[in-house]
């Protein structure tokens, strides 16, 4: 039973994907538009044969033209949520790389037709929250879809759909729109205890005043330095009326590591690059110079934000090839 | 799957289609004002005021409990309030109240659709009340609002662009394109879509009384119905024959039993040939008067019909006693045709013994005044004709007045009139004449109906109402059968010849408890004018619009397009759906095709093409100095060319010269070089 509603799944899949191909920018036309009464629609033919009725038995004149006037209502009503959604164009944009099982948020762009207003469309992925938003005649409007991410490397994020009702409700049209969205997953960081790469090149922590590593120790108060974090400033001494001072605790900024796959030996791949990607997020915030190697990649020690992207960037793509941008 | 996702219809309503929803309901409910009780409209203050202040706020909606006592006691009150009758009004009532009820707990979409839904049925059912021309137009305005109150439920209220006010505005405008789009459709459809007749009859049907004819008559009856001037029938004549007005007696009922008090049909006579087996005159008669009648409802099944008459339509028949009559009472307006041969004899060889009795037939011992003296004058008199004639010249010369308001009389009705009072409406003439023949031997008969009517001369056709209630006799003549006897025209002969107006104009009586009836200021010219004018758009809206039925929509097909039978009217009707689609579609292929390109995009375009064949793809996003650079790598030879249009191609982008005369001249180079270029175009 599973296995036929999914090769149904798949070949419908297959057949949108025929249909309206992935493409950065979509302008939605009667290729990529369906559309279906809903059941409002059909409460309406009720209503239509509850009235042609009450017009045959009662030979009112009048309720036959309202009968007829609302049929053809219906129908041009068909017309009118069609348009709502044709010729409307769905472009993404960059979005900012979250970690895996966060919920990243798609910018995506909405041009609307030529002298054409778009009203009510509700659009959102599967199983994601949806929004309402309108597009206005000669309007671009941005907006942030949210998908909540599962794997890590170039997000999948399959299709996203777009209803409309708009004006009448009888009808909702549609479409499942994929568009190639550029964006990546870093892979879930977890938190474990460093363990340094062993061998002759960086195989231990450097340079560092404390021997063990990742501990801080406090050292003692010294007076408050502008650039100072929040977290180290000695509140207790402030509500004491004794000014702004900052507890100072020794660190080993400036030492150097490598962060190496092959420490993690027996691990699955996913896991062990869940665990580099915590280290990753870990060295950067100690402010160590940090190295990673990867099978086949290799990012030398340096510290910067950049550095810490990239690091993160060859992690989610570990496995995909596409290299780096 | 759409678990997370909100789905459409359990969306709340947007607030700004709050006003939409009282509003449109409001106007789909008002036409029902005159048959709904008045606590109703204290129901529909009561919602508005508390959705009111739930929209502000105030207050919150009914709970559950509430909400079950509001329905039962708004179905209570409209049991009580219709006596517990099952009409008409008393359904339509109901479903008011039901409406007024689902506005006020409306919280979501869909109990938006129901109410706008039920909105257009109230609408429908108001049609049965009423489908005068304005009915009809207010019809349309309020099919508008229901229709822009669905579009401003779709409308999207978290949109922070537009304010309520233009949101609404933009609702009311596409609702109206949405209606003026559907309106062909709507025609082609009102004119072919096959009129059936009704499926099952209904039992449901207007509790209310109508005002016209009753099937009994008490002296002062007819005098109560002239003060009304509600429309009875209009009549149209074919071939421009209009009889003269002292012919147009239409006839309606037989009052042939009498009791002292109330003359009633006997029913001897009542027994229907249905057409077409019916009596036809011969078509080569002469006089014959064809006519078409559009008859308000009665609720009854009599018909409106001229002396001598032929049943011409499908359930219609005429009475042995000459009547039209239809199978089912009336309770829509009906537009029939007959045909009348007014100088045909009726029973001139003498009348069934039964027939005979009934039209002799007098109450036991009353007024002996008038007997006695019914009997004196029939034997001065000689024959049976000049003792009708002596009777009228009776009327005609002692002082006897017509009146409107006839005293009341005494037990010995016919002697008390007859002797003391002498002052009567029609009715009383009629009656005391058929009393005086019967008294004398005559058969004779009341026959009840209209007299006269208000000729349209410009557009052709007679407007009868209800103060043209007539009663006048018949009498049984041997050798000229049933013959007609009007001693209303001996008393008062304007009341024939001109109408009640004339005939109680001293009397100042015409119409006194109708004060604004616009038919008392016919005098005032332009006031008439306007008052005939308006009769006339109406007249014509209920001969093409309300009495459009199966047989006028036959010969609409036959003679207007010339379609045999309805098979080829089904091939129109899909014809023109067919046609709808096939414009549609032509509509959305022509704002889709691709717009054509200038000449200069074209030559760059062909360029293009050209390097696409030696091998060099452009890329998306790239400019045109760009792939032309490129191009150039790639095809040394024509290096400067390629390099020179590269910088020529960009001034005319982003630097154009200052006047279009010179932009075009350039733009014509360029075209000329581009192709000069593609044409010299070769790898390595």
């Amino acid at each position: 039973m599973t296995s036929l509603s999914g090769h149904w799944r798949e070949r419908w899949k297959r057949w949108l994907d025929r249909r309206i191909p992935p493409a950065p920018q979509v302008t939605l036309n009667h290729r990529s538009i369906f559309i279906l009464p809903t059941r409002t629609g059909l409460l309406f033919m009720v209503l239509l044969v509850v009235l042609l009725l009450t017009a045959i038995n009662y030979q009112n004149s009048l309720i036959y033209g309202l009968t007829f006037w609302l049929f053809s209502v219906s129908l041009a009503a068909m017309m009118f949520t069609f348009r709502n959604l044709s010729g409307l164009t769905l472009a993404a944009g960059r979005a900012y790389p979250c970690f895996a099982g966060d919920v990243i948020e798609l910018p995506l762009r909405l041009t609307a037709a030529k002298q054409r207003y778009h009203e009510a469309l509700l659009l959102g992925f599967p199983e994601n929250p949806s929004q309402l938003t309108d597009v206005d005649t000669a309007q671009i409007r941005t907006l942030a879809l949210s998908f909540r991410t599962v794997k890590r490397g170039p997000l999948q994020a399959g299709r996203l759909r777009l209803d409309s009702r708009f004006p009448l409700g009888l009808f909702n049209t549609w479409t499942w729109v994929k568009l190639d969205v550029n964006a990546l997953v870093y892979p879930k960081p977890e938190y474990v205890p460093f363990v340094f790469a062993s061998g002759e090149q960086g195989d231990k922590l450097s340079g560092a005043p404390s021997t063990v590593s990742g501990q801080k120790d406090f050292q003692g108060l010294r007076n408050y330095q502008p650039g100072d974090s929040m977290r180290q400033i000695a509140w207790k001494q402030l509500a004491r009326g004794k000014g702004l001072v900052t507890k100072d605790f020794d660190h080993d900024e400036g030492a150097t590591c490598w962060l190496d796959w092959d420490v993690l030996a027996p691990q699955a791949t996913e896991v062990r690059l869940s665990r580099l990607c915590g280290w990753v997020l870990q060295a950067h915030q100690s402010g160590w110079r940090y190295g990673l190697r990867l099978p086949g990649k290799e990012i030398a020690p340096d510290h910067s934000d950049g550095h810490r992207d990239r690091c993160l960037e060859a992690l989610a793509r570990y496995g995909f090839g596409g290299g780096e941008q | 799957m759409s678990r997370s996702r909100y789905s459409n219809t359990d969306l709340q309503i947007p607030r700004s289609a709050l006003f939409w929803l009282l509003g449109s309901n409001v106007a789909a409910l008002l036409p029902h004002s005159q048959h709904l009780p008045l606590w109703m409209w204290g129901l529909a203050l009561f919602v508005f005021i508390w959705r009111g202040l739930t929209h502000l706020g105030r207050l919150s909606y009914p709970n559950r409990w509430a909400k079950a006592v509001a329905v039962a006691a708004a179905s209570a009150a409209v049991i009580v309030a219709f006596d517990k009758t099952f009409t008409l009004e008393s359904a339509a009532a109901f479903l008011i109240a039901a409406c007024l009820l689902k506005l006020l707990e409306m919280r979501h979409r869909r109990d938006g659709y129901v109410v706008i839904f039920l909105g257009y049925f109230l609408l429908g059912t108001g049609f049965l009340f009423d489908q005068g021309i304005l009915t009809g137009l207010y019809g349309i305005l309020t099919v508008w609002l229901l229709t822009s109150t669905l579009v401003a439920l779709h409308q999207n209220s978290f949109g922070h662009d537009a304010g309520s006010a233009q949101r609404s505005r933009r609702a009311a405008k596409l609702a109206a394109g949405i209606l003026l789009m559907s309106l062909p459709l709507m025609l082609v459809l009102y004119l072919l879509f096959p009129r059936l007749a009704p499926l099952w009859s209904i039992a449901l049907q207007s509790g209310k009384a109508k005002t016209g004819l009753s099937a009994e008559m008490a002296a002062g009856d007819i005098a109560d119905l002239s003060q009304s001037d509600e429309l009875a029938f209009r009549a149209s004549f074919s071939d421009g024959k209009v009889p003269p007005r002292d012919q147009l007696y239409w006839r309606a009922l037989i009052l042939d039993n009498y009791d002292g008090r109330r003359w009633q049909p006997s029913g001897v006579t009542s027994e229907v040939q249905w057409y077409p087996q019916s009596w036809q005159p011969p078509a080569e008669a002469e006089g014959l008067i064809r006519y078409d009648i559009i008859q308000e409802s009665t609720g009854e099944t009599w018909l409106f019909a001229l002396r001598g008459v032929a049943a011409q339509e499908d359930r219609t028949g005429m009475t042995m006693d000459d009547r039209l009559v239809a199978r089912q009472p009336l309770h829509e307006r009906r537009r029939y045709q007959a045909l009348s041969w007014p100088s045909v004899s009726i029973s001139e060889d003498g009348l069934a013994g039964l027939e005979q009795r009934q039209n002799l037939q007098l109450p036991r011992g009353r007024n002996p005044q008038a007997l006695a003296w019914a009997v004196q004058r029939r034997a001065e008199a000689g024959d049976d004709a000049s003792y009708i004639n002596a009777l009228l010249r009776h009327f005609r010369e002692q002082d006897y007045y017509y009146t409107l308001k006839p005293p009341l009389m005494g037990s010995e009705e016919i002697d008390d009139f007859l002797f003391d009072q002498r002052r009567g409406f029609c009715a009383h003439y009629a009656g005391a004449l058929v009393f005086l023949a019967r008294a004398a031997g005559i058969p004779a008969r009341v026959v009840s109906g209209y007299q006269g009517g208000e000729w349209n001369a410009a557009d052709g056709y007679l407007t009868v109402r209800q103060y043209d209630a007539h009663a006048w006799t018949e009498v049984w003549l041997s050798g000229q059968g049933w013959v007609r006897v009007d001693p209303t025209a001996a008393v008062a002969p304007q009341r024939i010849e001109f109408g009640l107006e004339r005939a109680v104009a001293e009397e100042g009586t015409f119409l006194q408890e109708n004060l604004f009836s616009p038919h008392r200021f016919k005098g005032v010219s332009w006031l008439n004018q306007l008052r005939m004018e308006m009769d006339s758009l109406n007249y014509y809206w209920q001969l093409w619009v309300l009495s459009y039925d199966g047989k006028r929509q036959k010969s609409f097909l036959n003679g207007w397009l010339g379609l045999e039978d309805y098979k080829q009217g089904l091939y129109v009707l899909g014809g023109s759906f067919g046609g709808f689609f096939l414009m549609a579609s032509l509509l959305v292929w022509w704002r889709q095709r691709p717009l054509p390109l200038s000449p200069f995009m074209r030559s760059w375009q062909r360029l293009q093409d050209k390097g696409l064949k030696l091998g060099l793809e452009p890329q998306s996003g790239e400019t045109a100095a760009n792939y032309l650079h490129r191009l150039a790598q790639h095809c040394p030879h024509q290096r400067s060319l390629l390099l020179w249009l590269a910088a020529e191609v960009n001034r005319q982008l982003y630097l154009p010269a200052p006047d279009s005369g010179r932009v075009k001249q350039e733009q014509r180079q360029l075209i000329r070089a581009m192709g000069k270029i593609r044409r010299q175009l070769r790898r390595g």
